[in-house]
């Protein structure tokens, strides 16, 4: 839980409780990063960055409330970049031992707990063929939950290309659902 | 269709539920401090030479006025060390004094005199002498060397005197006093 009172210290000038912020922030930019990226060590590089923009844009933040948009913005702003910069794999194949985890997690009658290790191979092997933009909308809409208008707020993009970004990626991995598992 | 999307739900569920979970946020949080620290020292050299050269609006001015400022003082550093050097240096040199003052001395006193710079002193065969001896012994030689001139322009105004001190000489020891 991020604490108000704490941005609104730093959005003043005050950065003596900075740290309690980071502490508290981390996590929260740390999923987004971690699901859009897929590798732990890259996304918390991503978070320091993010950390460190924070302490220096603070300042400009309108209000309190709307840090924690501000926050996954930054995030998102960072993994784009890192995405861009990242050379990316003309061809995809088919991960079969990713995909035989997947089948039986999603066959197995309980829920199970999974590890970093094991959402980073399923999110890598699910969302291996869309777009990083898809690939962001998908994570922020379905799995981190944020409403339209929110992530047209992160992302910058209208709320008509966030449905057709969200609706492809979903077809693309709907269709391969249904072709591996 | 309805098994895809009952797969893509149960796929996208078991995802939502298992958050990732953020290992070492202390070494992040360490970490993130420590970069705002080099940064924030960073910002206040930024702001100093800022400071200076605020009043030029166009970026790459600035920038050259920072160079030049920097080239600068580093000349001036440079120059600076070298002059130090060489004043160190000629400190260190024993510096003979006026030949003419020694020669007119060495013809007085037989040793000859050399100047100590570092102790002000002028040595005279193992011993010393102070300052107020040695304006005294200048203060003589001079007057020594006006009366001698004097007397010279004496006789060299006076041709019958000359004539006969001449002479005189060369009697005795012409070598002596070449007039």
């Amino acid at each position: 839980m991020i604490e108000l009172e704490l941005i609104e210290e730093c959005r003043k000038g005050d950065f003596r409780n900075f740290r309690k912020v980071v502490a508290s922030a981390s996590p929260f930019a740390f999923s987004v990063a971690f699901r859009i990226l897929g590798d732990e060590d890259i996304a918390k590089d991503i978070v320091q960055e993010t950390m460190v923009t924070i302490w220096e844009k603070i300042g400009n933040i309108k209000s309190t409330e709307a840090f924690k948009t501000w926050l996954y913005r930054i995030t998102y702003n960072k993994c784009c970049d890192y995405l861009r910069k990242k050379k990316v794999n003309a061809e995809v194949r088919a991960d079969e031992k990713g995909w035989k985890f997947i089948s039986d997690t999603v066959l197995s009658e309980h829920n199970p707990e999974l590890e970093n290790k094991e959402i980073a191979m399923i999110i890598k092997v699910l969302t291996e063929r869309l777009s990083p933009t898809q690939k962001a909308v998908f994570v922020m809409c379905d799995l981190e939950e944020l409403s339209h208008e929110e992530i047209s707020e992160i992302t910058g993009m209208s709320r008509r290309n966030i449905k057709a970004n969200l609706h492809f990626a979903r077809k693309r991995i709907g269709e391969m659902v249904e072709r591996y598992i | 269709m309805n098994s895809e999307s009952n797969k893509y739900e149960r796929i996208t569920d078991i995802l939502k539920k298992s958050r990732p979970v953020l290992t070492g946020s202390e070494a992040i949080e360490e970490n993130v401090m420590e970069r705002i620290r080099v940064r924030r020292k960073a910002t206040e050299s930024y702001n100093f030479l800022d400071h200076l050269f605020g009043w030029v609006y166009i970026g790459w001015v600035r920038s050259g006025l920072v160079a030049a400022s920097v080239i600068i003082i580093a000349f001036f550093v440079v120059q600076q060390s070298i002059i130090l050097k060489r004043i160190n240096n000629l400190e260190r040199q024993e510096i003979p004094i006026n030949p003419s003052f020694v020669k007119s001395v060495h013809d007085v006193f037989e040793p000859a005199f050399m100047l100590d710079t570092r102790s002000g002193k002028f040595s005279l065969k193992g011993g010393t002498l102070s300052d107020r001896q040695l304006k005294l012994l200048e203060k003589s030689i001079n007057d020594l060397q006006t009366s001698y001139s004097n007397l010279i322009k004496l006789i060299e105004d006076n041709p019958e005197l000359k004539q006969y001190l001449e002479n005189k000489l060369s009697e005795k020891d012409k070598k002596k006093i070449n007039l």
